[in-house]
């Protein structure tokens, strides 16, 4: 089922949580809510699942406004932060909750909710399990309980809030692969919170990146890492090197490089330039003008990569470049040496404040 | 593989044995001493006569009273405290302060005060005894005026105890237990109140041993009838009035007993119903 958002905007007093957001989430796809905290995407969030009512605009789930409907009567699977699973209960009892407190004309039987739970449990595979309690599960156990207990339900939307924020780093990579080849069998629409853009990007199908209160961008993974629309949306995924250039003639300068600008009929006199340290291509000789010379300060080996710390010359900017190992082994960098760094890839955005 | 001979293990605090010294002497001092008294007064009486005192009518009687109306006291408690600390805690409105400061009352009145206080409310002329009186209730000089009285003073006793679990509880249990479709009475029922079960019993345990032993509030109410109103701390003052110090001991000693018993159990029951929710 897919979601509509429209033009949903919330205050907490004089604090704007989102403004005007719009947005469409597909229908049995994984969708990321990326920005950082204070961007509105927990409350919007929330607001899909009935735990905040919106100021004003409407939430459509399929062709049904459900703005009004109650958290109980929208059928959703949330799973919170911290999981918020029953601690006098034990993981059967916890996963059974959903079932077991129907009104009696609709509750399943006995068997039904064993039969029920033993299928999430083989699941989430946690098998053998349901008579623990949750304090006697690891952290990675209790996040699969509180999925399982979602899904009890059959839920419209899977909803989960930072599902992986409260894990250490090796538990969390599997939990992403893991949740990923749980979607593949369910297919269940899931709209997940996250602050991470690495796990947004390898996670999700749809990725929604939002800043204060409003969406910045909406794509794939790839459209939003490789074509980043906003200046945030470029600062936000991933590293960046960042350029001020001068327009003069219609083109643009940063140093002795020359760009052509975006546009033709360009009228500020400034503008900044974005380029990702693996983009940046590192050359010996000045074989276009969109180089730089620079002079190498550190060189650092990162597993696969080579990271290169350059200092700018004339401005003494630090710079920062990522190399393969076979591309740093054939250039044979030494400290100290002066390098030419061709920008060819950089993107410029207008060097006003506010977004574009 | 040689066994290594295990040392003490060092904390990061350091004055364990002062600590621990000094505690043991205190509480020698303020609590063991002064209760082995009672036992080594009542035990220069021989089984026989211990057992011939504390079995007499009028003695067991006073027990009977005391030990079932402090439990009523405490069960009363139990579920309108509950009440008051939910709206305290969950709700806002003015003058919330001033009801969570009167709470403390019962805890700060001189128990004689309050003891004529309900005796005067509560008798057929009084403010709230002229209604009951209109139903044939006699709250004054019968074992409901001991209730009375004992509940008035052990309801801090649950409300403190439950207000801090209540207030901690995060809003979270509340909003998962709706999500997957809980209506409120189920949320409250299934989620909130089995959380609150431990501060419960901590609450109703101290009110009970509370209303076991109090005295001032409710000698006024109570009339003081042998075999009807009379309860058993007042027969142990009864009985040191008569210089029957032997006598004093024996109901002491044996209300002493009981009580821990009851406590105990009680604890166990807590101990047994959290210990596997509370494992960390």
């Amino acid at each position: 089922m897919d979601i509509n958002v429209k033009q949903i905007s919330k205050n907490y007093g004089s604090f704007q949580a989102l403004k005007e957001v719009n947005l469409t989430i597909p229908s049995g796809k994984i969708t990321a809510l990326l920005g950082p905290s204070g961007s509105g995407k927990t409350t919007l969030l929330r607001m899909i699942a009935g735990l905040e009512m919106p100021d004003s605009g409407s939430i459509y789930f399929g062709d049904h406004d459900y703005t009004t409907k109650t958290v109980r009567e929208r059928n959703v699977g949330f799973v919170f932060q911290h999981y918020a699973l029953f601690h006098h209960m034990n993981v059967f009892e916890n996963i059974a909750f959903g079932l077991k407190v129907r009104p009696r004309k609709d509750r399943p039987s006995k068997q039904d909710v064993q039969r029920k739970v033993n299928e999430l449990l083989h699941l989430v595979q946690l098998n053998g399990l349901d008579r623990r309690y949750p304090a006697q599960l690891s952290g990675g156990q209790r996040q699969r309980v509180a999925l399982a207990r979602a899904l009890a339900v059959e839920p419209n939307v899977l909803l989960l809030d930072e599902p992986f924020g409260a894990l250490d780093a090796k538990v969390r990579q599997e939990l992403r692969r893991w949740l990923r080849q749980l979607h593949e069998q369910l297919h269940v629409t899931t709209v997940f919170v996250t602050h991470d853009q690495e796990e947004a990007l390898e996670v999700a199908d749809q990725v929604v990146i939002l800043n204060n209160g409003q969406i910045e961008q909406v794509g794939t993974p790839d459209e939003v890492y490789q074509h980043p629309k906003t200046k945030f949306v470029y600062q936000f995924l991933g590293r960046v090197n960042v350029f001020h250039a001068e327009v003069n003639d219609g083109r643009l300068h940063i140093g002795e490089a020359l760009f052509a600008a975006p546009d033709e009929n360009i009228q500020t006199k400034k503008m900044i330039g974005y380029i990702r340290p693996h983009e940046v291509r590192i050359t010996r000789h000045n074989d276009n003008q969109k180089s730089i010379q620079v002079k190498v300060r550190r060189i650092q080996s990162y597993g696969p990569i080579v990271r290169l710390e350059l200092e700018r010359l004339k401005t003494n900017d630090l710079i920062e470049v990522d190399l393969s190992v076979e591309q740093a082994n054939q250039l044979n960098v030494k400290n100290d040496e002066i390098l030419y760094a061709d920008l060819e890839k950089i993107k410029f955005f207008s060097d006003s404040p506010s977004v574009e | 593989m040689a066994k290594t001979k295990q040392q003490h293990r060092k904390g990061v605090i350091p004055g364990w044995g002062l600590t621990m010294g000094f505690t043991l002497t205190y509480l020698s001092l303020i609590v063991l001493i002064p209760l082995s008294v009672i036992f080594l007064k009542a035990s220069t009486l021989s089984w026989e006569q211990f057992w011939q005192i504390v079995t007499t009518d009028r003695v067991a009687a006073s027990l009977r009273l005391s030990f079932v109306s402090s439990f009523i006291a405490a069960a009363i408690n139990l579920v309108f405290g509950l009440l008051l600390t939910w709206v305290l805690v969950k709700y806002d409105f003015p003058g919330k302060r001033i009801i969570d400061g009167l709470i403390d009352l019962p805890f700060a009145l001189p128990t004689a005060v309050a003891g004529i206080s309900l005796t005067a409310v509560y008798a057929p002329t009084g403010v709230i005894g002229q209604y009951l009186d209109r139903f044939g209730i006699e709250a004054v000089y019968t074992p409901l005026g001991v209730v009375i009285a004992l509940t008035f003073i052990g309801l801090p006793f649950v409300v403190r105890s439950i207000q801090p679990i209540l207030h901690d509880l995060d809003q979270q249990y509340e909003e998962a237990a709706a999500v997957l479709g809980a209506n409120r009475w189920q949320t409250f029922w299934k989620v909130i109140l089995p959380s609150l079960v431990p501060a419960m019993f901590t609450g109703f345990s101290l009110a009970f041993a509370r209303a076991l032993g109090e005295y001032g509030s409710v000698v006024f109410i109570s009339g003081n009838m042998p075999m009807k109103t009379e309860i058993a701390p007042l027969l142990i003052v009864t009985k040191l009035e008569q210089y029957d110090y032997e006598g004093a001991t024996a109901i002491a000693a044996i209300v002493l007993i009981i009580s821990f018993f009851l406590l105990f159990l009680i604890n166990y029951l807590q101990w047994r119903t959290s210990r596997k929710y509370f494992i960390h």
